[in-house]
Formats: structure tokens, C-alpha cells, sequence
């Protein structure tokens, strides 16, 4: 396994191929955190808002909820900064710019470089792994779109988009 | 929390847990043990305790509520030990911060607001936010402690010890009954603010998921759960369709994880509405409760089917009520909701209390222009904003009204005959009567025996009480096959009194546990369920959530028995109070029921209700004179402290 020196990898973005997509609509969403909630059982079998992968951004008094989620970009950010080879990949399924545990060596700069990550919820941490994670569209079939009881999220295929 | 030294402790709440699971079960138990009997609410030494259960924090449908205990002030004549729920996202920050729950008592000699970080506790200093209503005060807090955290606050109508004062979460979630925010208000303490990330485990993950895919099933026709409905949110939330003239955008909003978000008809948040008297856009959740200033939410509203003032059952079952009740414009009776919830004020009270009984005292000559210092307008929205604000801050009239409408009649010494108060000062609910007379006879036979044994309006128990209703789309052989499944008798569907104690006694027994675990009173139990030909339910859902959520293995049965535990121990404490049989057929609820005819003119026969109460107090174990629990009983459940202490008084047969 080769690790990066933190420079950037010579790379050509048109080969990306593009990507299923979890599409939001935040007028339907009532902020029940239901999709935050199921990510994290999906993921790490347990509720833990901070293993989420994706979050929900309450402003109850405006009556505003938005789900912020994984935009698996056309040119991702994360994918093309990652120092480090083959802990970033394309899946070949869905299209997912996925985060591969066992190569990620948690320096973040994927998660400082995605420009949706303010908060640092979309790409994060895991502190007791120590590596980064973030949105997989679970392989195909995203818990969170499963589980949204108002249909606020939708699993949107690449033909479909 | 001692906020009389402002000394901050933490207690293990397993002492409590193994008996009494969490939520109203602990409650009841510290209670018991801290809560020194007798004293008033504002006493420093009352307790507020806020508590959550083992289903608090995770994704089970209808777990997004916490249970508050203490010392009532709106309990009338006397203040009383009783509880109050809310729901919102409060209950489950508190869990993530990794605490279960919080006990205050003293009483702080400045304002302050409590704020939990992840395991960390601080007394805060509150001057800033006293006097500032629930809505901003909210919004300070979060804007100082980051979008992450949420706080529950008292209004003007806490601060100013309001006995029908709420606590606030987000717009109009509340513990509303009881009058706790004046308990906070007594404290000095305004506020607590929750900020948390720590996780919530489950045992049994596919097997959490399993019971989930069947609950949202079975509930799916209630609103926004799962593909069902999610189209017709979808169109409701795009399209405005035409209620409210088509003029407000409309949204729904949901409790921590739980996919019911109440039904579109009963919970609605509606955006940008102009007030008429304060010239804000008000934004908020309209729920039954608010919604009766203006006849209803939703398709309620716009048909006038609705079971607020105006139903038309309302106005014929009620002879004595005048026929035009005050029904308010939508945007004013929007604003009024607004403001009572910013001031804090409990709606319930409110709108199907002090309405209908100010209005009937005018009527009638009792209540003057110069009684309540003001011009009468009771088809204006600026009569009630100003109603609203007297008794937020006491000024006038509203000094008597803050006292709540049972204790309001006495003070001012008229209109004792327009209340509709039926019991502990609480105004009438789901017992057959008023706005909700389609409820048919021998259901609210049911319901008034919990009423009859209960410390407060029995809401969480009585909901579930009469989903066997052949008036809601099931035929009598259905209701008999479902009745004889749940409660093992089909004789609770008679049109009489017999085993009407038994469905009383299961529903107590279960509202405790469900109460405890704590979850919302509109999914559970599923006794029916209108997704299912038979329209049978899922009863065992509780058990199979505790048991893959926490890992310890509990039947149906087992819980229910835990719920039995609560139950007495409840009744043990209100036994301590001074509470007896003779109490309980005096509370009010015989006279209320006796006196007003049901929608097929049927009155409640007195004899034969006391012979439903004692078969009650008999099937429950206790004593049949005096209506209190036996030792045999107490020490059946394992109670042994509580024979101790009974015996001590002279009250344990």
C-alpha cells in the first residue's frame, strides 16, 4: 500500500463516472431525524446522531428542516484531493464516492476540501475508528430514503437524474 | 439539582429502573420517596422531575416524548402529586447529553436557566431571559449555546406563578397540563437547555427493525408515515390546496424519530400568518387544542366537521350554551394561539375552559365591563389577545383567571354552573360530553372510571380506551372478537356497566407502562388498527420494543404488570395525600355525567357507577371501603417500602 505525501494526485476529473444521487426536498421534510437516526443503525447498529452521515438542520420557529446530504458531485472534491491511493473509490454499483475504511488514514482533508461540509456532518470523523466516513448510499439501498416516513428524500438513479 | 444551594448531583437511575422502567414509573417512585406530603407546589421543597424512558432517542414511532412529575398547582381543590407529557425534541437531546433525566428542587434566589452539555451540568445565570416570552427566550438560548441545542422555558405566565402556566419546547410543544411552569417559575429557574451526541444502543438491530416496519404499517393511516401518505404530504405541503383560503403555505412537523408527525388533520404548522393585533408573521403549529378559537384544523376547518366549538353535536348537547360561541377569524384566532403559547398560558385551559365559561358569565349578566376592565367584544381577536395578556401577567380580571377557571368561579364567587371542569380541576375530556359527544355510551363509562381513580385528566389513558368503537368504521362482531383478544372478554361491548372496570383497569395499567417507556398516546397501544381487515392491532408492540431495544426479555404481560406497579404506587402516593373512595365518587365526575346527557340522552346512573367503581377496586386488589390498595397487593408487586409507610398512617387494610 502505497501512502500519499499529501500533494495532490495528478488526475483527470471527465473520467469520474457520475452517480446515483439521494435527491432532497426540504418543503416536505418535517424534521423528525428519522433518516439521521437510521443511518447511523445501518451503519454502526446503534442511534448516534454523530455517526450520521447526513443531518438535519432544524430552524423550528421558521418551520424550516433541510436535510443536508452527500451530493456524490460530479468533479467530488473529497475524491480528488484524497492523498492517499485507493482510499477513495468510485462504486461500481451506484456510483458512490465511497471512503474505503481500511486504507483511510484520517488526515480529513477530504472532509475540509467538500464544499457542502460546513458543519462537518456530511464527511466526518470517527472517533473511535479514526478514520473518515461518509454517505455510501448503502450499497444501493439508502436507509435514510427507506425509513423517511414523507418521502422528503429519493433515491435517484443515474439514468434517472 | 438543588437550586436552594445550587449544589448539581447526579443519581443513579437504576435504582429506579428495574421497578419502574423510566418516564411516569420513576417519576412516581422518586416522588414517593422525595416528595415530602402534603406540601403546596410553590413550596421549595416540591420536586420537578423530567424524565426519559429506554425508548428516548431512538427511532421508535411515538418516542419522542418525556414525562414531568411533581407537586400540580392547577390540581383543584388541592394541589396534588400528579404528571404532565410533552413531546418535541427536548426528551431526546437530554438522553444524547447522557442523562435520563432531571430532578429540581429548591428554590434559586435570582432567575437562572440550567444548561446540560454532553454530560456536563451548569446553573446559569437567567436575569437576561427573565420576563422575555417562550418563543425568544428559546431563541436566545439557542442562539448563545448553538443550533444543536434545545431548551424548554417558561413565559410571563410561569414567571408570574400562573397555575395553568405551561413549559415550552420549540413552538407549541408543552407539558401543558398541570400548570408545571408555574413549579419552575416558583424556582426561579426560567429555563434548561440540552445540547448531546451520545448514543442511544440497540440490542436487537433487525429485529428493532422488524417491529418497526410493523408498527408504521398498522399506523400508516393516521399521516405521514411510509409511502402511504407520503404522496398526499406531498400535495398537501405543494399545493396549499385550498385550506386556510389557499392562502398560507402549510408544513408538517414531527417529534424526535418518529414517523407519525401526528395526523395532518390534528397538527399542522401553517407559515407567515399576519396577526391582526401585533403586527408579526406568526408561524406555528396548530393543533386541537389551539385550534378551537377558530372551529378546528385542517379539513376540520374548512368543512366544519370538525369537533371544536362549533360542532354542530356541541350545540345540541349542550341546551344551556349559547349557539354562537365565539369562533374567531382564522388569522385572529391564529394569532391568539401564537400569543398563548409565547406567554406561556396552557391553550386546553384556555380555549375550552375560560372561553366558553367567560362567555356564558357575560351572557348571563355575571360578568361585567367593569368586572373584567375592559370593552366586550367576544367575536374579536383583540378581546382574547388582551384576555390573554391579563392573565399572563395577572393584571385585573386575569389575577383570578391565572388561578385557572375552577379556582377563578371561586374567587369572584359566580359561574360555578358554566364550568366545564368535570374533576381535580381539569377541564372535561373524551367522556362522551361536549366537543367530544360523538364518543357513544358504554365507552365513556370506561373513560370516567379512569377519570373517577385518576390525579388528573387522563389523557394518556383514555385515547386508547375507546378505539374499540363500533362508531369508527368496525362492526359489533369485529369490536366483540377484538375486545375478547385484548381484555379476554367480549362483555366490555355490552351496553352496560359489567366489565367496564376491566377495560378501565387494562388501559391504566398500560397508559403506566407506555408512559414509562415513553411513548406517545396517539400510536399506543394499538388496539385497532385500521390497516388490518379485522381492524385488530399489534398489543405486544411495547413489549417487543423494550425487549429488542434494551435486551432484557419482557412480556406483554410482564410489562403490563410493571404498569400495575406504577399504577399503585400512584394511587399509594395520592392514598398519602388523603385520597379515598369517598373522594372519588365526589371528585365531580358522577355529578357531571349524572347532569348532562350523552348525544343519545343517556345520563350516568349513579348506583350502578359506584358498583363499577368497587368492582374495580376490587379486580385491582384493593379495599373496597375505602378504596386504597391492600398489603397483600403492595406486597405482591414488591412495594415494600410503601407497606411500611401505610402502615405507619393507618392506611393500609
Amino acid at each position: 500500500m502505497s501512502k500519499g505525501n499529501g500533494s495532490r494526485r495528478t488526475f483527470v476529473i471527465e473520467k469520474v463516472p457520475e452517480s446515483n444521487i439521494i435527491a432532497v426536498d426540504k418543503e416536505v421534510c418535517v424534521g423528525c431525524r428519522t433518516c439521521e437516526l437510521m443511518c447511523s443503525l445501518h451503519h454502526n447498529d446503534k442511534f448516534d446522531l454523530s455517526l450520521s452521515r447526513l443531518y438535519v438542520s432544524r430552524s423550528p420557529f421558521e418551520a424550516l428542516f433541510t436535510p443536508e446530504v452527500c451530493r456524490q458531485c460530479l468533479a467530488p472534491e473529497c475524491y480528488v484531493v484524497c492523498p492517499v491511493e485507493g482510499a477513495m473509490k468510485i462504486d461500481e454499483k451506484t456510483g458512490a464516492r465511497l471512503i474505503v475504511e481500511e486504507k483511510c488514514v484520517g488526515c480529513g482533508v477530504c472532509a475540509q476540501k467538500c464544499p457542502w461540509n460546513g458543519e462537518n456532518r456530511i464527511i466526518r470523523l470517527n472517533t473511535v475508528k479514526k478514520v473518515y466516513e461518509k454517505c455510501d448510499l448503502c450499497g444501493g439501498a439508502p436507509s435514510c430514503v427507506e425509513f423517511c416516513p414523507v418521502n422528503a428524500l429519493t433515491y435517484v438513479s443515474l439514468e434517472e437524474r | 439539582m438543588d437550586l436552594s444551594t445550587g449544589r448539581l448531583s447526579d443519581e443513579d437511575t437504576r435504582k429506579y429502573a428495574e421497578k419502574f422502567i423510566g418516564g411516569r414509573g420513576v417519576n412516581a417512585g422518586i416522588a414517593w420517596d422525595e416528595i415530602p406530603p402534603g406540601i403546596d407546589a410553590f413550596d421549595p421543597e416540591n420536586r420537578l422531575i423530567v424524565m426519559t424512558g429506554p425508548l428516548t432517542g431512538t427511532a421508535v414511532p411515538g418516542g419522542g416524548r418525556i414525562m414531568f412529575g411533581g407537586v400540580a398547582p392547577q390540581v383543584y381543590p388541592k394541589p396534588r402529586y400528579t404528571r404532565s407529557s410533552m413531546g418535541g425534541h427536548w426528551g431526546s437531546t437530554l438522553k444524547y447529553a447522557g442523562y435520563d433525566g432531571v430532578i429540581v428542587h429548591g428554590r434559586s434566589e435570582r432567575p437562572v436557566y440550567l444548561w446540560i452539555n454532553d454530560g456536563k451540568t451548569e446553573i446559569m445565570d437567567g436575569n437576561r431571559l427573565w420576563g422575555i416570552d417562550t418563543y425568544s427566550s428559546q431563541k436566545l438560548l439557542v442562539e448563545e449555546h448553538g443550533s444543536e441545542a434545545v431548551a424548554i422555558t417558561i413565559g410571563p405566565a410561569g414567571e408570574h406563578l400562573s397555575r395553568i402556566a405551561i413549559i415550552a419546547n420549540e413552538t407549541e410543544n408543552a407539558a401543558g397540563q398541570g400548570g408545571f411552569g408555574a413549579v419552575m417559575g416558583s424556582k426561579n429557574l426560567k429555563a434548561i437547555v440540552v445540547k448531546g451526541k451520545g448514543p442511544v444502543t440497540v440490542a436487537e438491530p433487525k429485529r428493532f427493525l422488524k417491529a418497526y416496519k410493523r408498527i408504521t404499517r398498522l399506523i400508516s393511516h393516521r399521516g405521514a408515515t411510509i409511502d402511504l401518505c407520503g404522496a398526499q404530504i406531498k400535495s398537501l405541503v405543494k399545493s396549499k390546496l385550498d385550506l386556510y383560503q389557499g392562502k398560507y403555505k402549510q408544513k408538517l412537523m414531527a417529534c424526535s424519530g418518529c414517523p407519525a408527525a401526528c395526523a395532518p388533520g390534528l397538527a399542522r404548522v401553517i407559515l407567515n400568518v399576519p396577526g391582526k393585533v401585533y403586527p408579526y408573521l406568526n408561524t406555528s403549529v396548530n393543533t386541537c387544542v389551539e385550534t378551537r378559537w377558530i372551529g378546528g384544523t385542517g379539513d376540520q376547518y374548512e368543512t366544519g366537521k370538525g369537533w371544536g366549538i362549533p360542532h354542530p353535536d356541541y350545540k345540541q348537547h349542550y341546551p344551556e350554551l349559547p349557539q354562537d360561541m365565539p369562533v374567531l377569524d382564522f388569522e385572529s384566532g391564529f394569532e391568539c394561539a401564537v400569543l398563548g403559547n409565547k406567554y406561556g398560558v396552557n391553550m386546553r385551559e384556555v380555549t375550552l375552559g375560560i372561553v366558553p365559561w367567560l362567555k356564558l358569565c357575560v351572557d348571563a349578566g355575571l360578568l361585567t365591563e367593569k368586572d373584567l376592565g375592559m370593552k366586550i367584544d367576544i367575536g374579536s381577536g383583540a378581546f382574547w389577545c388582551e384576555i390573554l395578556r391579563k392573565i399572563a401577567y395577572r393584571v385585573g380580571v386575569g389575577d383570578s383567571l391565572a388561578e385557572g377557571t375552577s379556582r377563578a368561579a371561586d374567587i369572584l364567587g359566580k359561574g360555578h354552573k358554566y364550568l366545564t371542569h368535570m374533576a381535580h380541576g381539569y377541564v372535561e375530556h373524551i367522556v362522551g360530553r361536549g366537543i367530544q359527544s360523538a364518543l357513544p355510551f358504554p365507552l365513556w363509562v370506561t373513560t370516567a372510571l379512569i377519570w373517577a381513580t385518576e390525579s388528573r385528566d387522563p389523557v394518556s389513558e383514555i385515547h386508547s380506551a375507546t378505539r374499540i368503537n363500533t362508531r369508527r368504521g368496525l362492526t359489533e362482531a369485529q369490536a366483540r372478537a377484538i375486545s375478547k383478544k385484548v381484555y379476554g372478554t367480549d362483555k366490555t361491548v355490552d351496553p352496560s356497566y359489567e366489565s367496564k372496570a376491566l377495560r378501565a383497569i387494562w388501559h391504566q395499567n398500560r397508559g403506566c407502562m407506555k408512559d414509562s417507556l415513553v411513548l406517545c398516546d396517539t400510536v399506543y397501544p394499538m388496539v385497532t388498527s385500521r390497516m388490518t381487515k379485522d381492524y385488530s392491532g399489534y398489543t405486544s408492540a411495547e413489549s417487543e420494543l423494550f425487549s429488542c431495544i434494551t435486551g432484557k426479555e419482557m412480556s406483554e404481560a410482564e410489562l403490563d404488570k410493571v404498569g400495575e406497579r406504577i399504577f399503585n404506587v400512584e394511587r399509594a402516593i395520592m392514598v398519602r395525600e388523603g385520597r379515598s373512595k369517598e373522594y372519588d365518587i365526589n371528585c365531580g365526575v358522577i355529578k357531571y355525567l349524572r347532569d348532562r346527557p350523552d348525544t343519545e340522552g343517556i345520563k350516568l346512573e349513579e348506583d350502578q357507577f359506584i358498583k363499577a367503581l368497587e368492582e374495580l377496586y376490587t379486580l385491582r386488589g384493593w379495599d373496597t371501603g375505602m378504596g386504597w390498595p391492600t398489603k397483600a397487593k403492595l406486597q405482591e408487586l414488591g412495594l415494600k417500602d410503601i407497606v411500611k409507610e401505610l402502615e405507619k398512617l393507618g392506611k393500609l387494610p
